[in-house]
């Protein structure tokens, strides 16, 4: 993956976390617990939670097509 | 059985309440339960109560990563060299990371089945419900799928049985959330599709607890 493909999926899953509710948090195990914006800062810094964050929005957007096909 | 509870922080508060029903549950069900909880939480004691008590089922709810598991006080006090503590036993470790070197290595060392998490577990939480977290609907679905493992097991079925059942019922929550109005179904949702998708177990696909 090229430094641009990086810099769009930081940019995607920092608007995808931009778009919460701010009085919802994430607890990341041991790493603590985090608002959406606290995710946003540590994806800037690069952190293993930040890059957690990016795995679990990728994952989630990947699988999208496939739930959204259940039957409602 | 045994149920490792930690509880020193928000998440471990989380996990230690959804441990609650759990314990009610098998209780009914006539298991002898033991609780390990706050200092008791040492690879010593652990080791005692298995040489005493002989469970087929360890539950741990706490904080881990691939190599180990910890206590109460953030201590480590289960890693790779002291994995063999599992050994007969099917244990659920509901911590991060913990199936990738941990999971394998305790079955390498006689575990039945070790039942765990790929990847970081993620709890999604409203603020408004920090104090009662059986009460908060955006962790309700991530928890109560996993809780679903546990009541599988209680029931007699295999760890197989139970890991497909736990996709099911994340599967019919996934469902209710990607079609809800709820604004905070998204954080539910992203938890719990990562979750579900990092749950796995190493060893026996049909050991059962009973």
């Amino acid at each position: 993956m090229d430094k641009e493909d990086v810099q769009y999926i930081k940019k995607l899953v920092k608007e995808r976390l931009s778009a919460m509710p701010p009085d919802v948090s994430f607890s990341v195990g041991n790493y603590g617990d985090f608002s959406p914006q606290d995710l946003i800062d540590e994806i800037d810094k690069n952190s293993e939670v930040g890059k957690a964050a990016i795995e679990m929005q990728i994952n989630f957007i990947k699988k999208m097509p496939k739930l959204v096909s259940y039957p409602k | 059985m045994i149920f490792i509870r930690t509880n020193h922080d928000i998440a471990t508060s989380y996990l230690y309440s959804y441990t609650e029903p759990l314990i009610k549950e098998a209780e009914q069900r006539g298991f002898n339960v033991i609780k390990m909880e706050r200092e008791e939480i040492t690879e010593d004691i652990l080791r005692k109560r298995i040489k005493n008590q002989k469970p087929t089922f360890i539950f741990f709810n706490g904080h881990g990563n691939s190599t180990s598991l910890y206590g109460n006080k953030g201590n480590e006090f289960i890693n790779l060299n002291s994995a063999d503590v599992f050994k007969t036993t099917v244990t659920y470790a509901r911590s991060c990371n913990c199936l990738n070197k941990l999971g394998k290595e305790a079955v390498k060392k006689g575990c039945s089945a070790f039942i765990g998490y790929k990847k970081p577990f993620w709890i999604a939480r409203s603020h408004k419900r920090e104090c009662q977290p059986l009460k908060d609907n955006v962790a309700e679905p991530i928890l109560e799928s996993s809780n679903t493992i546990v009541k599988q097991l209680l029931k007699g079925h295999s760890v197989d049985e139970a890991i497909k059942k736990s996709h099911e019922t994340a599967a019919d929550y996934i469902l209710k959330l990607i079609y809800s109005k709820e604004p905070l179904a998204s954080a539910s949702l992203q938890a719990l599709v990562s979750n579900d998708g990092a749950l796995d177990y190493e060893g026996e696909a049909y050991a059962r607890i009973c």
